[in-house]
């Protein structure tokens, strides 16, 4: 009987010892990284952070974040430091002083580590990046957009063949596709796509023309713009706003909805005025 | 007292005594150091919202009005008690709700100062308050808004006043039983009321006035109140049914809350003569017959969509009848009006503990009822909620907002207490008036 009891005690005792065991095991979370490029411009880099509950990724935010430049850990190469947000996100564009690097490199890395918490493991993650570039050309005449993707190699810019390019114009929240999804590029590293749209423009017709590589395994994400006069001239009609209307500024307020509620006003606070006059009435009469 | 006793003198005399404001005994005193802490408190959640802004609260994108303006509407709907008991009493002749003029109009006033105070809370820029009136625009049912409660709050306070004139007379009688302090105060609001004959005539014609015009104002405060709803498109919110629904609720949550104050003010002064089983009586009827009022609109906003369930309205609904909020709605549903309109109807029902436990029930079900209004339909946006974080499909009010919230209501629980410490809490010349007339009263009649 001791015996049993004995037994019973050290599973007991081993069953708490191996459940807070696994409480205070951390998390190990799960680290992406990609890289965003656009004409002339210097490179930005998100890094998103998941956790892997039940077979599903959700975002972790407030973890500590840093970035380094082609060089782990160095005081030299570092980008940024930050804390995940709501989507579990940082993002770093590259400062100026890794600039001359940046351009003068045919391939690079970027390296993040998400710092340790009470919760969480330290954890590193890199992505390799080819340096590439999009040149965009737009022909007024036949309304022809082409963009050519080319890589830095030491030979200097070649075209790189069948890479899956996509056009867009860019609006005021997102992107509208032009004609396919995406389109492959030829031996001269270009593929083109025929405009024939009607979209407003701003005043002068102008809209915004892009082209971009996406998610590639060795570019990352990569675009290019440029302006184009396709768009309808954006003609503003403030006509509704000039007429007197619930819409309208204060000065062009409806006229029932000055007078009528005005009338109101006027009346009970005539009233109030009237009441005070009948307060000093009755103060004049204890004289 | 014998009746062979008595003479018009010594009743007023008793009266007088039994009615003067009381100072704080132990308990009193515990009560305002309670509601000082609470307004502390809610006092320094603001200065943390003021220092770090609105993001202290659980306000984003989508719920971007919370228990503040749950708080406010409350607020403006409670007020309504001072027109309901007071005027509308009073102009249709009936006389037992005399004992209980004050404490609606005492209720009326701290509110609706609440309700103001509680608006400029829910402003990110408190500073920018001075832009609704530099730029307001009068399409704006906000400016509408603006406007009915100033007009309210000045008409609330000098319906409170003019009924006090000739209890202040009575006050200075007794100055010796008064502070130096108090006494000043006196003198200065009313020390030039004598009583005489044409004095009381323009009091009576004033208050007459008064009282015919603060019946369409307290309707238009709180049916602006709901128009800042009910003129836009959301669901729950788009209904023409909005204004009467929001003064019935109003005179609800009212009477409840003169219930309750009935209840603790014949506790702590002893006015069991005053406010008798007969008001409470009285004072139930009238509940049961609000609160089926109530229900009645209740039952035409929630059915009549119900039994559309068009797309935006049916999330809306289920998400009340059946969703996350169910809990809170059939309990505000049931506890705060069918259950008191339930133990109302029976005498037993209407005795004054049963009373005050339903007029608390019909209160807090009010605060709450008020906050499904507001918050719940503004988590059904019309477009759907895209790119945003996932918490910003719920509202939890954080601390800082409950500290203010309840230290708003501190707030205007110290100013009811204030008013009762310093001001008769039942009118002392009218209860006198109808107590001669009541008991001197020729036999024949």
């Amino acid at each position: 009987m001791i015996r049993l009891k004995i037994l019973i005690c050290a599973v007991v005792v081993t069953a708490l010892y191996s459940n807070s065991e696994a409480q205070n095991e951390k998390l190990a979370p799960n680290v992406t990284l990609q890289y965003f490029q656009a004409d002339d411009e210097l490179p930005y880099v998100i890094t998103t952070v998941r956790k892997r509950v039940d077979r599903r990724f959700y975002p972790v935010r407030g973890l500590p974040v840093k970035l380094y430049f082609n060089e782990e850990e160095s005081e030299g190469a570092y980008v940024g430091s930050g804390i995940t947000n709501d989507k579990g996100e940082c993002q770093w564009v590259l400062p100026d002083k890794l600039r001359t690097a940046w351009e003068s490199l045919d391939e690079f890395d970027f390296y993040a580590t998400v710092l340790e918490t009470d919760s969480t493991e330290e954890v590193r993650e890199s992505v390799h990046i080819i340096r590439s570039r999009i040149i965009l050309n737009t022909n007024d005449e036949t309304k022809l957009i082409t963009g050519k993707i080319e890589k830095k190699t030491t030979d200097g810019w070649l075209p790189v063949e069948e890479v899956e390019m996509k056009f867009f114009i860019k609006r005021l929240f997102s992107r509208l596709t032009l004609g396919d999804d995406t389109y492959s590029t030829d031996k001269e590293g270009k593929a083109e796509v025929e405009f024939d749209y009607v979209v407003p423009g701003d005043n002068q017709g102008l809209i915004r023309l892009g082209c971009m590589v996406e998610d590639h395994d060795e570019f990352g994400n990569v675009f290019a713009y440029g302006n184009v006069k396709w768009g309808l001239p954006l003609i503003d009609d403030n006509t509704a706003f000039e007429k007197r209307s619930l819409w309208a500024t204060r000065d062009r307020t409806p006229w029932w909805l000055l007078i009528f509620p005005n009338l109101i006003i006027l009346g009970v606070w005539g009233l109030i005025g009237y009441l005070v006059v009948q307060i000093i009435k009755i103060k004049k009469l204890a004289k | 007292m014998d009746h062979e006793n008595k003479t018009p003198e010594s009743v007023a005399e008793k009266i007088h005594r039994d009615l003067l404001p009381q100072p704080f005994g132990r308990a009193g005193k515990i009560w305002v150091a309670v509601l000082l802490l609470i307004g502390a408190i809610g006092l320094f959640a603001y200065y943390r919202q003021l220092k770090y802004g609105l993001s202290v609260t659980g306000m984003r994108d989508y719920a971007l009005w919370g228990i503040y303006i749950s708080n406010f509407v409350f607020f403006v709907a409670i007020s309504l008690v001072g027109s309901l008991i007071t005027a509308i009493l009073r102009l249709t002749n009936v006389t037992w709700s005399t004992p209980l003029t004050r404490i609606a109009e005492i209720i009326a006033v701290s509110a609706i100062l609440f309700a103001s105070i509680i608006i400029i809370v829910d402003m990110g820029r408190p500073d920018r308050f001075y832009h609704l009136f530099l730029y307001g625009r009068l399409q704006s049912p906000i400016m509408w808004d603006v406007i009915v409660i100033t007009t309210y709050l000045v008409l609330g306070v000098l319906l409170l006043y003019f009924p006090l004139l000739p209890d202040l007379k009575i006050l200075l009688k007794f100055k010796n039983n008064f502070s130096p302090g108090l006494v000043k105060f006196y003198s200065f609001l009313g020390s030039f009321w004598k009583g005489t004959p044409e004095q009381e005539k323009i009091l009576n014609s004033s208050i007459r006035k008064l009282i015919i015009t603060i019946i369409p104002v307290a309707f238009a405060i709180h049916t602006v109140t709901s128009w800042l709803f009910a003129t836009t498109y959301r669901a729950g919110w788009d209904s023409s049914n909005f204004g009467a629904y929001f003064v019935s609720g109003a005179f609800l949550v009212g009477a409840g809350g003169v219930i309750v104050a009935m209840y603790v003010f014949r506790k702590a002064y002893h006015l069991e003569n005053y406010i008798t089983l007969k008001h409470f009586d009285y004072m139930g009827k009238m509940l049961v017959m609000l609160a089926l009022l109530y229900l009645y609109f209740n039952i035409n906003e929630y059915v009549v969509p119900a039994f559309k369930m068009k797309k935006l309205e049916a999330e809306h609904l289920t998400g009340l009848f059946t969703g996350s909020f169910a809990p809170l709605f059939w309990s505000v549903i049931l506890l705060g009006m069918v259950l008191p309109a339930i133990v109302m109807l029976f005498k037993a029902g209407r005795k004054p503990l049963p009373m005050f436990i339903m007029g608390i029930l019909v209160v807090v079900g009010a605060w709450f009822k008020r906050f499904l209004i507001v918050t719940p339909t503004l988590l059904h946006p019309f477009l759907p909620m895209t790119d945003a974080p996932e918490q910003y499909a719920h509202y939890f009010p954080t601390w800082e907002e409950w500290a203010i919230t309840s230290g708003s209501l501190a707030g205007a629980l110290l100013i009811i207490t204030f008013f009762a410490r310093v001001l008769p809490i039942i009118p002392i010349e009218e209860t006198v008036k109808e107590s001669l007339q009541e008991e001197f009263k020729p036999l024949s009649s």
